[in-house]
């Protein structure tokens, strides 16, 4: 067992920037792949058009989850030493609803945004603008909404330990709640999107 | 429209495959309860016979005494006889919670109790566990008040040994501890409760040698 | 519609979304298994602000709870942060990609029944609630819906819950926008 190989201290921080650089471009790789430098195509989901957002985000959790669960079960990953961020549960809600409606309004979120931006989207740029200065003005109020921002703390729980159920039995349980999301967004799509199945941009 | 079938074919292929690997989870081993460890037996037994593996009571009371803080000093004994008596800055993780700890595989971990033998034992667990540097206390806390407490001056001390138990009565005076200054019978001392210094808090966060900075997102 | 000039070449069709998932899923698994830690954007913004108003304000910003916290105990250059190096290479990535798919073109995304600033005007306070959110929330959608979602964390599958709740309950208000 020697995973993770951070923590396992096989290399150091320096170095840990320079996979940080290359995970990142991995990630804006596939963002961008997946079409999500584009406002329109973000938006789309919420309006049951087009569920790109839905099937890449929930695959991708999926894959990850069930890479975790196989490493760790089987013993070459130490589970115990993966960075796990605390609940705070209420804050989590209400940050996840303003955020969800900042979505619809703004068309990206923060990560997509950045590869908006280097695909020369212009409200990319602008809306990552607009980012830091959500952030700034959190941070000039966060005196007086900090008893709000770190109520109902619950430490590091995870659903498995929160819901007293093994969590291989939750993994199996994500699995065909995504595989039927799926489902139910092929059929979404082909009721309300467009007619072609892979969207092309037209345009001289 | 070829390319469409094919297209949903794999899909279906990829949605089959992942229902598997779910069916599959649910019968595995549950990896938050995971206690296994792997050990390289060999590794372990070279690591053994290294003399390097301890720290004598006068280098430690040196770098408690620099003020180093680059180590954590763990008491595995239990709670009350660590609130009886406990070396400064050291944190009191009984053996028995010392599996559950959280500290980088990195991090230099100098482990003690009343003597050697527990001692090795949580080093060996430690060990097991792939931390890379975990060191005992040469003696455990028997040694420390020999040494570092109550030190004691041979009858027929040469030059050497004079200069030597000057210079352990000022470490000893820091710590609390009283010079004996000629062997006599083994006197009943009592066991001085130094007031616990405030020992850094067990946390996650805290990466060694880094900034205070959470691993958030 | 929107306006663009294509630089490069015709656009090509997206990937597959679910094999770009299960891409994005690797890459994630990939930082968990080098990093044991996933992915996140909004704790580089985070970051950088904290510095600015460091540089500008340094007793301002040590003095408050939440900037302080993103400038360590100054024994490392808080700028050398894992954060800002992953989005720096989002930066690189998303452009590659969009190079290779002839994706790359100056323009503004938005539905056919509303203006170019009004849509910049929606793009920059979406991004002001996106950061305030992602701050009270601890994370944004790459941060806690993808990383805390794949390790099944509480706190992340609510806020994920709640970012779609959110959104569907108020596209109705926002279709000028972008149908």
């Amino acid at each position: 067992m020697n995973l993770p190989f951070y923590k396992f201290g096989f290399f150091g921080a320096e170095t840990g920037l320079v996979f940080a650089f290359l995970i990142g471009i991995g990630f804006g790789f596939f963002l961008e792949r997946a079409g999500f430098g584009t406002a329109k195509k973000l938006a789309a989901q919420f309006y049951f058009t087009d569920l790109t957002v839905f099937k890449v985000m929930f695959t991708a959790i999926v894959t990850a989850m069930l890479g975790v669960y196989f490493l760790s079960s089987f013993g070459f990953m130490d589970f115990s030493l993966i960075n796990v961020v605390d609940t705070y549960i209420v804050p989590q809600i209400v940050g996840g609803l303003i955020l969800g409606i900042g979505f619809v309004i703004g068309g990206y979120c923060p990560g997509t945004s950045v590869v908006a931006c280097a695909t020369g989207k212009i409200d990319g740029v602008v809306f990552f603008g607009g980012v830091f200065l959500g952030t700034f003005i959190y941070g000039e109020v966060y005196p007086i909404i900090q008893s709000f921002a770190n109520m109902t703390y619950m430490g590091k729980v995870t659903l498995p330990v929160f819901f007293n159920i093994p969590y291989g039995v939750l993994v199996f349980a994500v699995v065909l709640m995504a595989l039927g999301g799926f489902a139910g967004a092929e059929w979404c799509e082909k009721k309300f999107g467009y007619k072609k199945p892979v969207e092309v941009s037209n345009e001289n | 429209m070829k390319i469409n079938f094919t297209n949903i074919s794999i899909n279906k292929k990829l949605a089959l495959f992942a229902f598997l690997l779910g069916c599959i989870a649910m019968f595995m081993h549950d990896p938050m309860k995971s206690r296994l460890v792997t050990i390289d037996a060999n590794e372990l037994a070279l690591k053994i016979i290294d003399k390097n593996n301890y720290i004598s009571p006068k280098d430690l009371a040196g770098w408690i005494i620099m003020g180093k803080a680059d180590y954590k000093l763990i008491d595995i004994r239990q709670e009350n006889k660590f609130k009886e008596y406990n070396i400064q800055t050291s944190e009191n993780i009984p053996v028995a919670s010392l599996n559950d700890n959280k500290f980088a595989k990195t991090q230099k971990i100098i482990i003690y109790s009343d003597d050697n033998v527990q001692s090795a034992q949580a080093w060996f667990l430690l060990k097991a566990k792939s931390f890379k540097s975990v060191y005992m206390l040469q003696g455990g806390l028997d040694e420390w008040k020999n040494r570092i407490l109550f030190p004691k001056l041979p009858l027929n001390a040469t030059p050497e040994q004079f200069a030597e138990f000057e210079k352990m009565k000022e470490i000893c005076k820091f710590f609390g501890g009283q010079p004996q200054s000629s062997v006599g019978d083994s006197l009943a001392i009592p066991q001085l409760a130094l007031p616990k210094m405030t020992a850094p808090a067990p946390s996650p966060n805290v990466k060694t040698g880094g900034k205070v900075k959470k691993e958030g997102c | 519609m929107s306006t663009h000039k294509s630089i490069l070449i015709k656009p090509k069709p997206y990937m597959n979304p679910y094999l770009a998932g299960i891409g994005l899923g690797l890459v994630l698994l990939a930082s968990y298994i080098i990093m044991g830690r996933g992915l996140g954007a909004s704790g580089a913004v985070s970051t950088v602000i904290a510095v600015g108003v460091n540089t500008v304000s340094p007793a301002h910003a040590q003095g408050n709870a939440f900037y302080s916290e993103y400038l360590g105990n100054g024994s490392v250059n808080p700028l050398k942060d894992w954060l800002i190096f992953e989005v720096l290479g989002v930066l690189v990535g998303g452009f590659v990609s969009g190079i290779f798919a002839g994706r790359v073109n100056k323009s503004i995304e938005k539905g056919p029944r509303i203006s170019n600033p009004k849509r910049l005007f929606f793009a920059l306070l979406g991004g002001a609630l996106m950061g305030f959110g992602a701050k009270l929330a601890r994370g944004c959608t790459s941060g806690q819906a993808l990383t805390g979602g794949s390790i099944l964390n509480l706190g992340s599958w609510a806020f994920m819950l709640c970012v779609f709740g959110g959104a569907y309950m108020f596209a109705y208000f926002m279709r000028k926008e972008w149908l």
